[in-house]
């Protein structure tokens, strides 16, 4: 064991022997002296009063970036990031693709007559240069 | 007695589905009840059988036990059996399948027959997943589940069900497509597609690094890990309370599981590289989707984000590749598959009697719901691990495993632990604390069907955040035969590496 000097091991008793008779003095004899230094000190009460602002201040440091980042990662990281260029974002563009494909079919006979015309053309004009290059 | 015990539990279910299916006659009341009660009659049987099956399960073998074989397809067998870690899966499943049906007893109402019929053949698709031990039989089992899933969600659920449904067939089979590439090219290498030959074959470098990243597609989706986990939270909300339930309770558990039994064992040398990227997405996982959650505004997305949270904790355990952090995984797998399971329960009771799942138009229901109140409780507080409840064994012994491999990774994972506390805590402050909602007034604590269901999950998460030990018994002998298997293996590569150079 560790020695422990003595006015260490006494010390927490004489600290609540002196808060007891403060508070004895305070909220039961005289509970008037806690009213008039609340008055005489106002800076000080409402400090203490309202526990050195410690919520303040947590509120403001870490609960109010926490709740920024979380409404930031869900919207913009799940909802624009991953589902905007993922699921989402492809099958959009499929549908896209899909309706600009749609639109080539006309049903009119002389635009699939034109578009085998230049298929024909570009075959036999690569099958010309292509081969005859040899 | 030698009876095929596994092939029993696992297609009993599916003998269920028949049942309804041909039994299920009459008007349209009788109807309804018929099936409900041949699904629970099912379900409790299979459970049952399965209890005979933990009885005769030797917890000190590393072997698979209640192997059947029988040829099948030339190229395939039915090979089925169970070891230490797909045996407290399988129990998970035929435990909660029971307690689904009875969820569901009231709350569907429409195509009662089919929904039976989908719950019983998805348990089906389920158990068998666990314990197949061929590759095409446990690819058949795994995609097959997707099947009576997409229809749950599609039909039974919420307004948005039809793209939830989508989202979550499709970005499943997209990386299944993967697996079934990487089973082809493992069949053309070790010639067999038998899970017993492939765990000691010893597949080589180039074609392990591959066939792992088609294999980590497959069950990063469905694990889900960040960042392919959007479909989560979607299929969730719309879902109907049992879909939910099984989703994340058993459907997510198969990633977890698919490491364990694929990953790690047969491709050791790429798991071991691989390591950095699983605790990098297990990490931003975690933090990520814990902030995340803490935002959401409907209970059930919020569960859905924080068990993308838990599961991150889960493949850090299992990459980690020490005995803890393994033991740790699985544990936290099967303590998530009650709780979160439970939490989904208990969003389905409040569900049913208000009809929406937005956290603001709940408050004070502590004073209409004492008993709701407390379950509420135990299951938020093992969701945040609280020490004590079955949460705290499982995130403890990951983040321990964790830390003896990586303490930076476990270090930044322990803020989720924080996080979990911030957001469950909040929403059970949100819903049941506070005055009573004046719309709430009328509402009636859990009755007796609802305290059936939930009796045995709080007993379960609390006994086994007392004495998790069963659970750790069950699967140490082959958790130890994996690590030793894995560390001979990484060994070697190293030693191959340097010959190399």
């Amino acid at each position: 064991m560790h020695h422990v000097p003595l006015q260490v091991g006494v010390l927490p008793t004489v600290m609540m022997v002196i808060g007891f008779v403060i508070a004895w003095q305070f909220y039961i004899r005289r509970p008037d002296i806690p009213v008039e230094l609340a008055r005489q000190h106002d800076v000080l009460y409402r400090f203490l009063l309202n526990k050195w602002y410690f919520d303040e201040l947590y509120e403001v440091i870490f609960v109010r970036p926490t709740k920024w980042l979380g409404r930031l990662l869900w919207k913009g990281g799940d909802g624009w990031l991953i589902d905007g260029f993922g699921p989402d974002g492809v099958s959009a563009r499929v549908l896209d693709v899909t309706r600009n494909v749609v639109r080539l079919q006309t049903g009119y006979l002389y635009h699939y007559a034109f578009a085998m015309l230049i298929g024909a053309a570009a075959f036999i004009t690569w099958f010309m240069f292509a081969t005859g290059s040899h | 007695m030698n009876w095929p015990i596994l092939s029993v539990v696992t297609f009993l279910p599916l003998f269920g589905a028949l049942l309804v299916m041909l039994l299920v006659r009459g008007n349209e009341r009788l109807a309804r009840g018929t099936a409900r009660w041949i699904a629970l009659w099912a379900t409790l049987v299979t459970f049952a059988i399965s209890l005979v099956m933990v009885w005769r399960f030797d917890a000190s073998s590393a072997e698979f036990q209640f192997v059947e074989k029988r040829n099948w397809l030339g190229i395939a067998s039915y090979h089925m059996g169970v070891d230490g870690i797909s045996l407290p899966f399988v129990i998970l499943t035929t435990a909660l399948m029971p307690l689904c049906i009875l969820a569901s007893w009231t709350v569907i109402q429409t195509r009662v027959k089919e929904y039976m019929i989908a719950f019983l053949v998805l348990e089906t698709l389920m158990v068998g997943t666990f314990s197949a031990l061929d590759l095409l039989l446990f690819y058949l089992f795994f995609e097959g589940g997707l099947i009576p899933m997409f229809l749950i969600i599609g039909i039974w659920g919420g307004p948005r069900r039809v793209y939830a449904s989508f989202k979550f067939f499709l970005y499943t089979l997209l990386g299944s497509v993967l697996m079934l590439l990487a089973i082809m090219a493992m069949y053309w290498e070790a010639g067999t597609t038998d899970i017993v030959t492939l765990l000691r074959h010893g597949f080589p470098l180039g074609l392990q690094k591959w066939a792992w990243l088609a294999f980590f597609a497959s069950f990063a989706v469905k694990m889900p890990m960040w960042p392919v986990h959007t479909w989560l939270p979607d299929a969730h909300v719309e879902a109907p309370t049992a879909g939910s339930v099984i989703l994340a309770a058993i459907l997510l558990k198969m990633g977890g599981y698919g490491f364990l039994r694929f990953s790690l064992p047969m491709f050791p040398a790429a798991s071991h590289d691989f390591a950095p990227l699983i605790f990098t997405l297990s990490v931003v996982a975690i933090i990520y989707t814990s902030l995340v959650a803490l935002m959401q505004e409907d209970v059930k997305k919020l569960i859905a984000y924080s068990s993308v949270a838990h599961m991150g904790f889960v493949t850090m355990g299992i990459f980690a590749a020490t005995t803890q952090g393994v033991a740790g995984g699985i544990f936290q797998m099967i303590s998530h598959g009650i709780v979160s399971g439970a939490l989904f329960l208990c969003v389905g009771v409040v569900y049913d009697r208000m009809h929406t799942r937005e956290i603001a138009a709940y408050g004070g229901l502590v004073n209409r719901m004492p008993l709701y109140a407390f379950v509420f409780m135990v299951f938020t507080l093992a969701n945040v691990g609280l020490p004590g409840t079955s949460g705290f064994v499982g995130e403890f012994l990951s983040l321990i495993g964790t830390f003896r491999a990586n303490s930076a990774v476990a270090t930044l994972a322990t803020f989720g632990v924080i996080l979990s506390a911030a957001y469950a805590l909040w929403l059970y402050r949100k819903m049941i604390f506070g005055s009573l909602k004046p719309s709430l007034e009328g509402i009636r604590d859990i009755g007796w069907r609802e305290a059936v269901i939930f009796a045995p999950l709080v007993v379960l998460t609390i006994l086994l955040g007392v004495a998790p030990k069963p659970v750790l018994d069950m699967s140490a002998a082959s958790v130890a035969q994996l690590l030793e298997n894995y560390n001979h293996a990484v060994a070697a590569a190293k030693t191959a590496a340097l010959a190399v150079q």
